[in-house]
């Protein structure tokens, strides 16, 4: 008999082992009668939209059939900026979102524990995971609150093509873009009277260093310099000798003398009005834009070319530290809720996703014809409401050409082929004071050095007062947190 | 001899002729930039991004930039809404403001002195925005628009200026309408106010300016687009270069390639000041007016 229970209990433990380690059932999502309601909020997504009410009926619709029973009730955006309205509303609990895209001020809500962790969801996730670059995985590493599924933002140098064949720089941009040639083509326009100035600014000299960081050695961020400290790129020879180049194209009239006070409104005015020699616009969507609005502008002889960074070898370094914008899932709802938010992020990365995303809605935005895609007159009032990227878009399907133009294409090509990943870090608030002070501080030197008002010199003397204004506090955590 | 008047040799001196083209010059430093603004919001949009700043007649024309203004779903109910704060809020503000400083004139009020200082206390000490909006909060008064129009009911500042006005009026001519039978109601509204006209026309303007360029308050109480003021939606498109929300949807894809963002946001400046611009010059002849009617007698 005790050998009989023996075997009994010994049969019973092993088919309770064997069940906790079967594979669980796909968790399903909802059911038809009763789908699980999330509510999505994006900018510029207006609810009462007919399109954006056939959109969630459409997500709906192809989720279904994946046996993911949704009801994706799109919301209105708070009154306001969007960037301060969303984390006030959301922090004060008068927004009751749980899919929120955020375009800024996610780090108070953050802080205060009302965004989800991503991370576990991410890593069952089927084509999120698959869309995802090195620099998305780095930032969600650092901060894995919000997801953004976009080419990374990097400013693509953009010349006009009869400007380059005027002055013959055209094939030696391409081939040898180094800072010298650069600096002569650029001399070349303004010299030549072709334009005013060869490139501005919006405030700041940002925008140019995208092409010209790498090439003088301004590699991340964070850099080490001679004596083995952690320092912002600010105090290093790196960035003096990028500032002194600067300087020396104001000195020559290259740069325009209204770039400290300019919007870019302002840069983009002059780009169209022809006083502008180079101009530097974000890979994709914008290059395109800007690419067409120059030759309605200027003519078709004024074709924008994209080129490659100063020196050939890297754009500015892609920081990881976090997203800047993305999508978030409220804490507060329920695990239902949260898990079906992230089974639309995941839908809309898949390949049905991509071409609602992208193209729209059939019959509206665009036709079939033949399995091609043929684009309607209506498909310029359509723009993605989840992902930015290309990727999972079948281009057997849908002839990218027609989605944007050649130079756009180039231009998210050559950000991939002159990435590099850059080194930084996410502050903690009681570092930020620091982090104020130096950068206020460089951007009064550096300003001074490039308009001429101080010699490059005085550079030396700016890296004596970064350490005194919280370099070495800043040094100090770096080195507890990148060692 | 000529036949009646003096004619007197009109003489223009070298003093005058300066201030005069002094002024015209502050003037223009004025005038130029809001003209230029209107004139660039008319211009041909292929021509506009070319504009000089000192330019006051348009390049070309076009009326595309009020189209996307116009169409845009936000502004003119912002516009409106700005108009119905501004005049139901004035009405209120003057209301109270007449109503507590006729109280607070009266000689025989009790606790008046501890009243004032209160008030004067209130006045200089302000309790800032944290439990300002728990109180907005909890009275339930979050997302309407009645959060903008009852928080600032009533100035302090502009209720001693009130107070001045009403302490200007003859006690005489109190003490004999209240013999007559009047009561207090009818001594404020028919008596009092009427008297001090100047006054509350300048606590009126002062109030609607207050008003009208509420941004803060209808940023954080304000909640829908529909409900919402002017100003917060310039802020939103004017200084935050919101021009994807401006344009819209329907817009954005036929005329991004086209439009000067610079112009969409002078035509949206526009917009906003031609109500002003409108209704200043009639609000400012009760300004010119002297209404202090002389009624003591003996």
């Amino acid at each position: 008999m005790k050998k009989i229970i023996s075997l009994l209990l010994t049969l019973a433990m092993l088919a309770t082992l064997c069940t906790a380690m079967a594979e669980p059932a796909d968790a399903a999502i909802g059911s038809p009668d009763a789908p699980v309601t999330v509510r999505y909020l994006c900018k510029d997504v207006d609810p009462a939209d007919e399109d954006i009410q056939a959109m969630a009926t459409l997500i709906e619709e192809k989720m279904a059939a994946l046996g993911q029973y949704v009801d994706l009730v799109i919301m209105e955006a708070p009154a306001g900026t969007y960037a301060d309205a969303v984390p006030l509303a959301l922090s004060t609990g008068e927004l009751e979102a749980d899919l929120v895209y955020f375009q800024g001020g996610d780090e108070t809500c953050a802080n205060l524990g009302l965004l989800e962790n991503l991370t576990d969801y991410i890593a069952s996730s089927t084509y999120v995971k698959e869309r995802m670059q090195e620099y998305n995985k780095a930032r969600l590493a650092n901060y894995p609150y919000l997801l953004w599924l976009s080419p990374a933002t990097i400013y693509i140098p953009i010349m006009r093509a009869d400007h380059l064949e005027a002055i013959g720089m055209t094939e030696t941009l391409q081939n040898d873009p180094s800072v010298e040639n650069y600096h002569t083509a650029l001399k070349a326009l303004v010299d030549g009277g072709y334009v005013k100035y060869a490139f501005s600014g919006d405030g700041s000299m940002t925008r140019a260093n995208h092409m010209f960081n790498h090439a003088f050695g301004v590699t991340s961020t964070i850099m080490k310099n001679d004596d083995g400290k952690y320092v912002y790129y600010i105090a290093t020879q790196a960035e003096k000798d990028l500032l002194a180049f600067y300087a020396q194209c104001y000195a020559e009239g290259l740069i325009d003398p209204d770039y400290l006070t300019s919007k870019w409104s302002d840069v983009q005015k002059k780009f169209y009005a022809g006083d502008l020699g180079m101009f530097c616009a974000t890979q994709g969507g914008v290059v395109d834009s800007y690419c067409k609005k120059i030759v309605i502008n200027q003519g078709d002889a004024a074709q924008g070319v994209v080129l490659p960074p100063a020196g050939g070898e890297s754009y500015i370094s892609v920081s990881v530290a976090k997203e800047t914008r993305g999508f978030a899932i409220n804490a507060d709802s329920p695990k239902e809720v949260k898990e079906a938010a992230f089974a639309v992020l995941d839908f809309m990365a898949s390949p049905d996703g991509r071409v609602i995303d992208k193209l729209g809605l059939e019959g509206v935005h665009y036709n079939v014809v033949d399995g091609q895609v043929v684009l309607t007159e209506r498909f310029d009032e359509w723009w993605s409401k989840f992902w930015e990227t290309f990727d999972g878009l079948d281009e057997n399907f849908v002839d990218k050409s027609i989605l944007m133009c050649d130079q756009a294409w180039q231009s998210l090509d050559m950000a991939k082929q002159y990435y590099t990943e850059d080194v930084d870090v996410v502050l903690p608030e009681d570092m930020v004071p620091y982090y104020d002070s130096v950068f206020s501080l460089f951007n009064e030197y550096s300003t001074a050095i490039i308009l001429g008002q101080r010699p490059v010199d005085d550079f030396d003397e700016f890296v004596q007062q970064y350490y005194q204004n919280g370099g070495e506090q800043l040094a100090e955590y770096l080195a507890t947190v990148l060692e | 001899m000529k036949k009646g008047s003096l004619e007197r040799r009109r003489t223009f001196s070298v003093g005058q002729f300066i201030l005069t083209a002094l002024m015209l010059l502050l003037a223009a430093t004025m005038l130029v930039p809001i003209l230029n603004i209107v004139a660039n919001s008319f211009s041909d949009p292929m021509k506009s991004p070319g504009m000089s700043g000192l330019r006051i007649i348009p390049d070309g024309f076009s009326l595309l930039n009020y189209q996307i203004v116009l169409s845009n779903t936000t502004i003119l109910p912002a516009l409106f809404n700005s108009v119905k704060i501004t005049v139901v809020g004035t009405a209120i503000n003057i209301l109270l403001t007449t109503m507590a400083a006729y109280t607070l004139t009266r000689p025989k009020l009790l606790f008046k002195r501890t009243i004032m200082v209160f008030l004067i206390i209130m006045m200089l000490f302000d309790p800032g925005t944290v439990p300002e909006y728990l109180t907005i909060k909890q009275l339930g008064l979050m997302g309407s628009q009645w959060s903008v129009i009852l928080v600032t009911a009533v100035s302090v500042y502009y209720l001693i200026i009130m107070m001045r006005y009403f302490q200007a009026v003859p006690q005489e001519i109190c003490e004999s309408a209240l013999m007559d039978g009047a009561g207090h109601m009818r001594l404020l509204f028919s008596i009092m106010i009427p008297l001090a006209k100047a006054g509350i026309a300048t606590i009126t303007m002062f109030y609607a300016i207050v008003r009208w360029n509420e941004y803060f308050r209808a940023g954080i109480y304000i909640t829908k687009n529909s409900q919402t003021t002017l100003q917060v939606i310039l802020r939103q498109y004017v200084v935050s270069n919101d021009t994807a929300t401006l344009i819209g949807d329907k817009n954005i894809g036929k005329y991004v390639n086209i439009l000067d963002f610079n112009a969409l946001k002078n035509a949206t400046i526009v917009v906003a000041i031609v109500p002003v611009l409108i209704l200043y010059p009639f609000v400012l002849k009760y300004y010119t007016k002297d209404v202090l009617a002389g009624s003591v007698k003996g």
